[in-house]
């Protein structure tokens, strides 16, 4: 009786926490993603500072943050149907009249292919976004690409 | 954060520029003069906003080529 309460005592106890790590465990984000967004938000520098020459243990792997990231930002923009949004009041594609297809379905196509290619297009921003950081930056000594 | 932005971005395309741009250059400079070793404001602020601009008019640049390209390649495969 007695062994068996000292390995139930030994077991690590169910929580919330614990069932919500598992749960981010399954996308192999145990720790540091909630963390690293909330830092990056309010102070992007000094967590960049700490991420390349203090300390990463917690902070996420960055590729893996952006790969979140894509995968988030995608997700809610097809989800809500944001490009239809967006191009219905921004974008104008003329079509000549002896064309197969309407403005309507040219503006539909346009939409589609930019919804498959969504992911793709964020990933895109970062090298550009990358170079030109880097280009601009460069007389001040930093590469915060 | 550029990123977790463009739906925000996408829903308010009217208001969307102005703000976006004012979020993105304030968080660049943000980003830039918590570095320890951070040069003058004014260089930092020049570099923000010449990136800013730079990057995202060639990113832009890029994708209206790739999605006008298939869209071209639709419109001829519709009228052949």
């Amino acid at each position: 009786m007695t062994d068996q309460t000292e390995e139930e005592s030994k077991l690590k106890r169910i929580t919330t926490r614990s069932i919500f790590e598992d749960l981010l465990d399954i996308l192999n984000l145990k720790r540091g993603a909630p963390y690293t967004l909330w830092q990056t938000l309010l102070n992007p520098g000094k967590t960049i500072y700490t991420y390349l020459r203090v300390d990463r243990s917690r902070l996420i792997n960055s590729f893996r943050l952006l790969v979140l990231i894509v995968t988030i930002s995608t997700f809610i923009t097809i989800k809500l149907n944001l490009t239809e949004i967006a191009f219905k009041d921004n974008v104008s594609i003329s079509v000549d009249g002896n064309e197969a297809l309407t403005q309507e379905e040219v503006m539909l196509k346009t939409k589609d292919i930019f919804n498959s290619y969504l992911s793709l297009f964020s990933f895109l921003l970062v090298p550009i976004l990358g170079v030109f950081t880097y280009w601009f930056f460069k007389r001040s000594g930093h590469n915060v690409a | 954060m550029g990123i977790l932005l463009t739906p925000v971005a996408l829903y308010a395309p009217k208001v969307f520029p102005l703000v976006y741009m004012a979020l993105a250059i304030t968080y660049q400079i943000r980003y830039c003069v918590s570095f320890p070793e951070t040069s003058s404001r004014k260089r930092t602020v020049f570099a923000a906003i010449g990136s800013f601009f730079a990057a995202n008019f060639t990113y832009y640049f890029l994708v209206g080529v790739v999605v006008g390209i298939q869209v071209a390649a639709e419109i001829a495969a519709a009228n052949n």
